[in-house]
């Protein structure tokens, strides 16, 4: 026969709710108090009850009893009372870290409910409603509170004045929890908030530390907060409860958060008392109050870098953070977080911490093992900051063998653990010396790395992809065994990303493998990616991505000279886009489109061509060419780039040079350049003067060749008839620049002439202007276009150096393989005015080791007639010697040596001298 | 470049490598960037190894790995073709000092160089020469180098990437080194006691080939 237990009956959820709608308030109370200590600290429960609908119950019954007892006004019942009581810390129960449970407290509609029972007569009503709120209020998904919106200030202050531990508490965590702008920051402080904050540092210790987080949010990046508290007079000792000291603390560090106004107000020169107050209670006994104490002052470090600079606080900070690490709670697990605000992006910070071996200290915790993942993740982010800047730290952090506890953690089951692990091999992988090693790259390494690519959270494919865009940068042959484990393939994926910050960071990735790779790696790299899909990227709508793509094309056409053909693949469609794109983008996307022009420009004709036509494409219809809007630019990396381009594109060992500067003067790129000279950034000065050398070795001469280009007739009066006076001594102008930055005249001897050519018809506006050994370049000056116009090479009219030349030719270039011919000529006028002839200087330019140099001295003793070349006498082999800059007027022809000497050469005797000038190279011009 | 092991010579592990300076980056200025110093550049040239008894000169390649420039610092690997006692290439891994009067000033305070061995080394460089007196005083703390168009380093070799340290080779000296930032020329002059005095080294920025200048990049994130 069945006999009835005398157990207690513990009621399942089921039977409770059924109880909740009972009409008896004695059973509602009883089942809502079983509730209560059934969920309470348990997870599991929680979860059970609200998936049978509790909340919308309790809710329900709290509203309905909140009504009821507003109805009987101060003489509410006590039953009612109760019941509202044990609803809200049901409630309160169920937001308590359980975000879950307090997104479905709000949808329930309690949250109005429980701000109206505040003002309720009862005390334990107020205290339970309270509660709740703060429990509510802990929780990111709680509605943000607007200070400045009417009376809202006002009930705000209400709640920190009140008696009530719950009330007060309630108030700093709705400032910790709302309190983001520095407008939000100012109001408060304006409001008076900082004094109350301060008062509950007295406070319990719950007041206390909820007080220090409020304060640490108003404090955040907010100066004029923290100067503003640190004004107030806070004589009040600090001994206060705990919890009001915690809670005052938190808060403390909401207002002076990221607001440097805040900070320098807080601890201005009477706020000793104030800032005093926190430094203290960074001793004080109980754990949490301290971490609290600690972040509050972060964050007032933080955003006013005025404060707490001495060595001795930031010692104090590091020591104390290291020691509360070793708190096996919530404290501990917090430590970390609060000591990476400290040290992340100071490097003086970190090398404190590295000094009292915080890198050891967070080692030995990460090879405890079975860590809590909170734990895990500060770990390894403090460690990231750790090893951020400083190579010692990342040296000790290897020595010490944890590495495979950082790659365990990239297969956690925690994102956030596997983010901060990713995190944390970026810092380290960023030590160049050991990638230059080889280090990082290997299989344990790359495939958990590889794999994170998968990872269905796009916040670990970021992390991953950056400590993967550092270990590929691998200058070993080791960069197969990335590719092997289909990495690229992985990467080429990820460019097809929605998600722009996954696009930009495997295009950086990629890029960084492309560095310096080899053909097989760059063609099987470009075939995965295809140069369509590449082209779209360097037109992606976002900025940042363009810009890596541009740089990954960069990386793709340097290195052997075929490469550049890559850009050309697919009918030029990477070209293109490059040429499209450089119209209208940043200083940061237009800096790696014009390296990448500049690598194709290092190319032959054709490539040095094709740039041409991106450059001009607009300046064709008229518009201004985008590169004279980058060489305006106020960043100097940008005009760098820039005039790379053009160097590259008027070198003057190229045929076409003479006609692409034609073309770069008229789209006015050359004024602009010229007006460059002294520009403040030295590298761009030095490329604008290189370009100006060239401007003179395509003219024929080195004098200013700005001059020539824009008033040719000057120059060429200049230099036929200034030499008719053989009373005036020839005079040679040298340039010292950088180091001594004088000019000197040199006085130089008149030797006889040599035989002047007979028969030349005297042709002014006629000039041979440029050469190389297959070919010359004739132009004539057009005065109706203002330039020199090249005349194509035709039968009659051209002079032909290599044939002359051949035998020479033949046998220089078998003996020097590599040789490469570099004759740009140099014109001498006679000294009667009516006759003028040239004297061709040929030069060898041995390539590399090789330092000797002969030069020969040819003259065209009939312009036109290629029979009537007569070389007159050569000179050298002589050592050192750079390109003859030209003649003397005397008929002794110059060259600048290497080191910056002048070689001159005495045509009668054929010898050749020194002279010391030491000048910096290239910087010789010879006027007339 | 390594150099032959001198009898006399201990080993090559006689002086500390070069540590990363940790000095707060604080109202640090970087030194002049130049674009021909930067990675992926690559120079060529020859260092001469001449003895007594014998002239002397080895090829070498260098290419420019990494830069830090905050930190003043530089490293790449060096590449020396005709070594007499070695089968292939003998390829090193350098790290550079950048005198730029923050991070590190002429005085070298270690490897065994003196302020003497300093400034006889860096007096060889023409472009030294409006410096001398101030370095003579404090090493050059004081000096303003960035809008200088020369760049001094110190190029200490640390390790062999392709061959054991048992090749009869050294690295155990180091250069002091001078760039031209106009064309990218280098010049240096090896130091170690053990070595000959003097060995120079003179390399010119290449072009691999082509008809003017390329530049690639990698950046860490």
């Amino acid at each position: 026969m069945p006999t009835a237990t005398t157990a207690i009956p513990i009621h399942g959820p089921v039977d409770l709710l059924t109880r909740l709608d009972s009409s008896d308030p004695e059973t509602k109370l009883k089942a809502l108090r079983e509730i209560k200590n059934q969920i309470i600290g348990n997870r599991t429960k929680k979860l059970s009850f609200l998936k049978l609908g509790a909340i919308p119950a309790v809710a329900s019954i709290l509203s309905s009893s909140a009504a009821e007892a507003d109805s009987q006004l101060a003489h509410a019942d006590v039953s009612i009372n109760n019941i509202i009581v044990q609803s809200a810390a049901i409630l309160g129960s169920f937001a308590c870290g359980f975000d879950a449970g307090v997104r479905a407290v709000l949808d329930a509609g309690s949250f109005p409910h429980l701000i109206r029972l505040l003002s309720n007569p009862d005390e334990k009503v107020v205290d339970a409603s309270a509660r709740s709120l703060r429990m509510i209020y802990q929780s990111k998904l709680a509605p943000k509170y607007e200070f400045v919106q009417e009376n809202n200030m006002e009930f705000l202050i209400s709640l920190l004045n009140s008696e009530s531990e719950n009330v007060t508490g309630l108030g700093a965590s709705i400032i910790t929890h709302s309190c983001e702008t520095s407008a939000e920051q100012r109001a408060l402080c304006d409001a008076g908030v900082l004094k109350k904050l301060i008062s509950l540092l007295e406070g319990s210790l719950s007041q206390k530390n909820a007080s220090l987080e409020s304060l640490t949010a108003v404090f955040k990046n907010n100066p004029e907060v923290i100067s503003k508290f640190a004004g107030l007079e806070n004589e009040r000792a600090v001994e206060g409860s705990l919890s009001q000291r915690d809670a005052s603390l938190e808060s403390l560090a909401t207002v002076l958060k990221n607001n440097p106004e805040a900070v320098s107000k807080f601890v201005g020169p009477e706020s000793a008392s104030s800032l005093g107050s926190i430094v203290e209670l960074t001793k004080d006994r109980y754990l949490r109050t301290r971490l609290l104490a600690c972040t509050c002052l972060i964050v007032i470090r933080n955003a006013s870098p005025n404060y707490l600079q001495d060595i001795g606080i930031k010692n104090k900070l590091v020591y104390l953070l290291l020691e509360l690490l070793d708190d096996p709670g919530q404290v501990g697990d917090e430590a970390s977080f609060v000591f990476s605000s400290l040290v992340a992006e100071k490097e003086d910070l970190q090398k404190l911490a590295f000094e009292e071996n915080a890198i050891s200290k967070f080692c030995n915790q990460l090879q405890k093992g079975q860590l809590h993942p909170r734990r895990l993740q500060g770990i390894l982010l403090a460690l990231a900051d750790l090893c951020s800047k400083l190579e010692s730290c990342r040296l000790t952090f290897l020595s010490l063998k944890v590495l495979n506890q950082v790659i365990d953690a990239l297969t956690h089951d925690c994102a956030d653990v596997r983010i901060s692990a990713c995190i944390c091999l970026r810092s380290v992988t960023r030590s160049i010396k050991n990638l230059c090693a080889g280090y990082f790259m290997n299989e344990m390494l790359v495939i958990p790395l590889v794999r994170l690519l998968d990872d269905p959270s796009v916040s670990v494919q970021v992390a991953a992809l950056g400590a993967i865009s550092n270990i590929v940068v691998d200058f070993t042959t080791r960069k197969s065994t990335f590719i092997q484990c289909g990495g690229v393939k992985q990467l080429v994926q990820l460019t097809k990303s929605m998600d722009s910050t996954v696009r930009f960071n495997a295009l950086w990735a990629l890029k960084n493998i492309i560095f310096l790779a080899d053909d097989r790696c760059k063609e099987g790299i470009l075939l995965e990616l295809s140069g369509s899909l590449l082209a779209s990227l360097i037109c992606d709508p976002e900025p940042c991505v363009q810009e890596q793509a541009l740089a990954l094309v960069r990386n793709l056409v340097d290195g052997c000279i075929k490469s550049i053909e890559y850009a050309f693949a697919e009918d030029s469609i990477l070209l293109d886009a490059v040429g499209r794109q450089l119209h209208k983008v940043s200083h940061e996307v237009g800096i790696q489109g014009m390296y990448l022009l500049c690598n194709v420009a290092s190319g032959n004709e054709f490539h040095k061509e094709a740039v041409m036509q991106q450059l001009l494409a607009q300046a064709d219809n008229g518009a201004e060419s985008f590169v004279v809007k980058f060489l305006q630019s106020s960043d100097s990396r940008l005009r760098t780039a820039a005039v790379w381009v053009i160097v590259n594109l008027t070198s003057p060992s190229c045929l076409g040079a003479f006609s692409r500067l034609v073309k770069l003067k008229n789209a006015g790129i050359i004024s602009q350049i010229r007006s460059m000279v002294n520009d403040p950034c030295l590298d761009v000065k030095l490329r604008v003067r290189t370009v100006i050398t060239h401007l003179s070795y395509a003219s024929g001469l080195f004098a200013n060749l700005g001059n020539l280009l824009s008033d040719p007739v000057v120059v060429y009066k200049n230099l036929v008839f200034g030499c008719d006076d053989k009373n005036k001594s020839p005079r040679l102008l040298v340039t010292k620049e950088f180091v001594l930055s004088l000019y000197e005249t040199l006085e130089m001897s008149v030797t006889p002439d040599l035989p002047y050519p007979v028969g030349i018809v005297h042709g002014p506006d006629v000039e041979i202007v440029g050469s190389c050994y297959t070919c010359n370049r004739i132009t004539h000056y057009n005065d109706d276009v203002d330039a020199w116009i090249p005349i194509q090479k035709e039968t009659e009219t051209s002079v032909d150096m290599y044939r002359l030349r051949m035998d020479s030719l033949w046998k220089l270039d078998a003996i020097l393989p590599g040789t490469c011919f570099y004759p740009p000529p140099v014109y001498h006028f006679g000294q009667n005015g009516t006759y003028y002839w040239r004297l061709w200087a040929f030069l060898l330019r041995p390539d590399g080791g090789e330092l000797e140099k002969s030069f020969d001295i040819c003259v065209l003793l009939e312009p036109g007639v290629k029979e009537s070349w007569t070389e007159l006498f050569s000179i050298g082999p002589v050592v050192g010697s750079k390109n003859p800059p030209g003649f003397w007027t005397n008929e002794e022809p110059v060259s600048e040596t290497t080191g910056g000497d002048l070689l001159i050469c005495d045509p009668t005797t054929q010898e050749t001298k020194t002279v010391q000038v030491d000048v910096v190279s290239d910087t010789i011009f010879i006027l007339s | 470049m390594p150099v032959r092991v001198v009898e006399t010579s201990s080993s090559s592990s006689s002086s500390a490598p070069a540590q990363l300076s940790g000095e707060n980056s604080s109202g640090h200025t970087s030194p002049p960037v130049c674009t021909l110093l930067t990675v992926g550049q690559a120079f060529s040239g020859t260092q001469n190894v001449s003895s007594l008894q014998k002239d002397e000169a080895w090829r070498v390649n260098v290419r420019i790995q990494g830069c830090d420039l905050d930190h003043g610092y530089l490293c790449g690997t060096m590449e020396a073709l005709n070594v007499p006692m070695a089968d292939t290439p003998v390829v090193t891994f350098w790290e550079g000092e950048i005198v730029d009067g923050k991070n590190y000033t002429f005085f070298t305070g270690k490897w065994e160089a003196s302020p003497e061995d300093d400034i006889r080394h860096w007096t060889k460089f023409p472009s030294f020469q409006p410096f001398l007196e101030q370095v003579k005083v404090d090493g050059g703390k004081a000096l303003d180098l960035i809008s200088y168009p020369y760049i001094f380093m110190r190029w200490k070799e640390q390790y062999f990437v392709n061959v054991g340290t048992d090749c009869g080779l050294t690295i155990a000296g180091f250069y002091y080194v001078c760039f031209s930032c106009t064309d990218g020329s280098i010049n240096g002059f090896y130091y170690d006691p053990n070595s000959s005095p003097f060995q120079k080294l003179e390399l010119k920025s290449t072009n691999e080939g082509r008809s003017g200048f390329s530049f690639s990049s990698y950046e860490l994130q």
